[in-house]
């Protein structure tokens, strides 16, 4: 278990360049065909397993089919796996369930790196288990939170020999503080603890930055970037007074803006993935989903002749 | 932990019914920080936010079922079910079965959604046989033989294939018919259901406590289709009391 020193950073992955998430309604043609423009592919491993309960004890379990479908799919390029359940935040127990599983999903099909999200969403459930929040929330930007978080990282990390990443979330919360301000030093701690890399999400950044009132460009200049291996982008939608983060439209010119501005500050990004939800978006057609993954290589590209140059 | 309990209540997610050891007390900053969100207008709109996410996942998880409850009465299922903490897992699996529970607990008896639940109901629980090692054709005679616990016989009030093409929004609902059909659900089914004949129900009544192959054999029961039913998974070799699957 980690002391607090810093931890020796794990070496930065191979660049891999643009990225979709699998998701299981998409035909297989579009992971297979290279007119996608797909050099790689992000697993939420979730979506291939049944959950058993025996009490206060859960399972995940590698649904067969599915997970055939999967790799029938996916061929040959190479994955990344980008989990939902681990609740690494919750401050009584993480989902012991999903290392478990991905103890099992490693043997069966290795990843470059694996991700999640830097919060919680379970509680106790008064019988010595966990109860679900049905939202993802996000943790105080407090020294315990962020050592919490780094320890157990570090043991994701030191478990499967290759680079774990977390991702800043978005959320709604006005009173946890001006994101420019408090979320950077909590990040780095965070990071430096652990050894672990950075997922930036730059549309969740950008649902920060304009439901709190700040200007993104200043808010990604102060986030540690030097950590960031992999980037999302994504669209939103607005409901309320509030952008959202959705994952459910195509990337507004904002996001990708942004995304000018990380990869020439992170020049060490191994790849950027274009992320949609299932759930939120049914109307997003494998077509439109090629054209912005067609936008993102041109980022991409001329990011790497920046660079280069 | 009493930080992230007080949070996830002030988002709508309900409170153990017996209070959790270590979330009592909060510290000082802590309870200072949740008097602010308790105001903050974004901890009202991550609770909205949660309840969407919780209805959409339950209507994930009981599709059908819900598509043939009038849209009051299904709203009105809905909000309570995700009220009392429902809708929130991932899995559609894990919402399905206590969820299907709920509906049928709550559905009339003898309509389609509530046939249609209990095939739902049904669907899951075969899956959660799968894997499974079934019994051989051929058990002795003194072999107790019960319903399986992952197989579900389900009566519908008219035609299933009908009733279910309307579920699925294919089609306009069927009247009730006081002609009913059976359908048996099991891992072993190919496709995880078929139609069920007067034999099979009899044997699937017959069955639901254990009885020893002769006892069948001797009330009038088919050797054949007890062993057919057996290698289906439908029936099953009791081998611990009160181990049984449900019908509906």
């Amino acid at each position: 278990m980690s002391d607090g020193a810093p931890a020796a950073p794990a070496p930065y992955p191979a660049r891999l360049s643009v990225g979709f998430p699998y998701l299981p309604s998409f035909p297989v043609e579009f992971y297979a065909c290279s007119d996608a423009g797909l050099d790689f592919v992000e697993l939420t491993p979730e979506v291939l397993c049944r959950e058993r309960r025996e009490g206060t004890t859960r399972r995940l379990e590698l649904v067969e089919p599915a997970l055939q479908r999967a790799q029938r799919a996916c061929g040959d390029l190479p994955i990344v796996v980008h989990g939902v359940e681990l609740s690494i935040g919750s401050a009584h127990a993480w989902n012991e369930a999903y290392v478990a599983m991905l103890d099992d999903l490693r043997v069966r099909w290795p990843f470059r790196w694996h991700s999640e999200h830097l919060g919680f969403q379970t509680v106790p459930d008064g019988s010595g288990g966990s109860r679900e929040t049905g939202v993802p929330l996000p943790l105080p930007f407090t020294t315990e939170a962020a050592d919490l978080v780094a320890a157990r990282a570090r043991l994701l990390r030191e478990r499967f020999a290759c680079p774990f990443l977390l991702e800043p979330p978005a959320h709604y919360f006005r009173c946890l503080g001006n994101p420019v301000e408090e979320e950077p030093w909590f990040l780095r701690r965070v990071l430096e603890t652990s050894g672990c890399g950075l997922l930036l999400d730059l549309h969740n950044l950008y649902c920060n930055a304009i439901n709190y009132g700040v200007d993104p460009a200043t808010y990604l200049a102060a986030l540690p970037l030097a950590y960031t291996v992999e980037i999302h982008i994504a669209g939103g939608a607005w409901k309320d007074g509030y952008l959202m983060d959705s994952h459910s439209e195509r990337v507004p010119p904002a996001v990708w803006d942004l995304l000018h501005q990380a990869l020439a500050s992170a020049p060490q990004v191994s790849g950027v993935v274009y992320e949609i939800l299932e759930e939120t978006s049914a109307h997003l057609t494998p077509e439109a989903a090629a054209r912005e993954l067609e936008i993102a290589r041109a980022c991409w590209r001329a990011a790497q002749h920046r660079t280069a140059a | 932990m009493g930080w992230q309990m007080e949070l996830a209540a002030l988002v709508g997610v309900p409170r153990p019914a017996v209070p959790v050891p270590g979330t009592e007390t909060t510290t000082p900053p802590e309870r200072h920080l949740l008097r602010a969100l308790a105001q903050d207008p974004g901890t009202a709109f991550t609770a909205e936010v949660r309840t969407s996410w919780c209805w959409l996942r339950a209507r994930r998880a009981a599709g059908l079922t819900l598509a043939l409850v009038p849209h009051e009465q299904r709203t009105a299922l809905l909000a309570e079910w995700v009220r009392t903490g429902g809708g929130a897992s991932a899995f559609a699996a894990s919402e399905a079965e206590p969820l299907l529970n709920f509906l049928a607990a709550r559905l009339p008896p003898r309509s389609h959604a509530r046939s249609v639940c209990a095939f739902e109901l049904g669907v899951h629980r075969a899956h959660g046989g799968s894997g499974e090692v079934f019994a051989s054709s051929s058990p002795g005679p003194f072999a107790r033989i019960q319903r399986a616990r992952h197989a579900t016989h389900v009566t519908f009030c008219g035609d299933p294939a009908l009733i279910l093409a309307a579920a699925a929004g294919g089609a306009p609902s069927p009247p009730r018919d006081d002609q009913t059909q059976d359908l048996l659900l099991a891992p072993g089914i190919v496709g995880l259901w078929r139609r069920c004949d007067a034999g099979e129900a009899a044997l699937w009544t017959a069955c639901a406590t254990p009885r020893t192959l002769s006892h069948l054999r001797a009330d009038g029961h088919d050797v054949e289709l007890m062993g057919r039913l057996l290698t289906e998974g439908v029936l099953a070799i009791a081998t611990d009391i009160g181990a049984s699957a449900r019908g509906a």
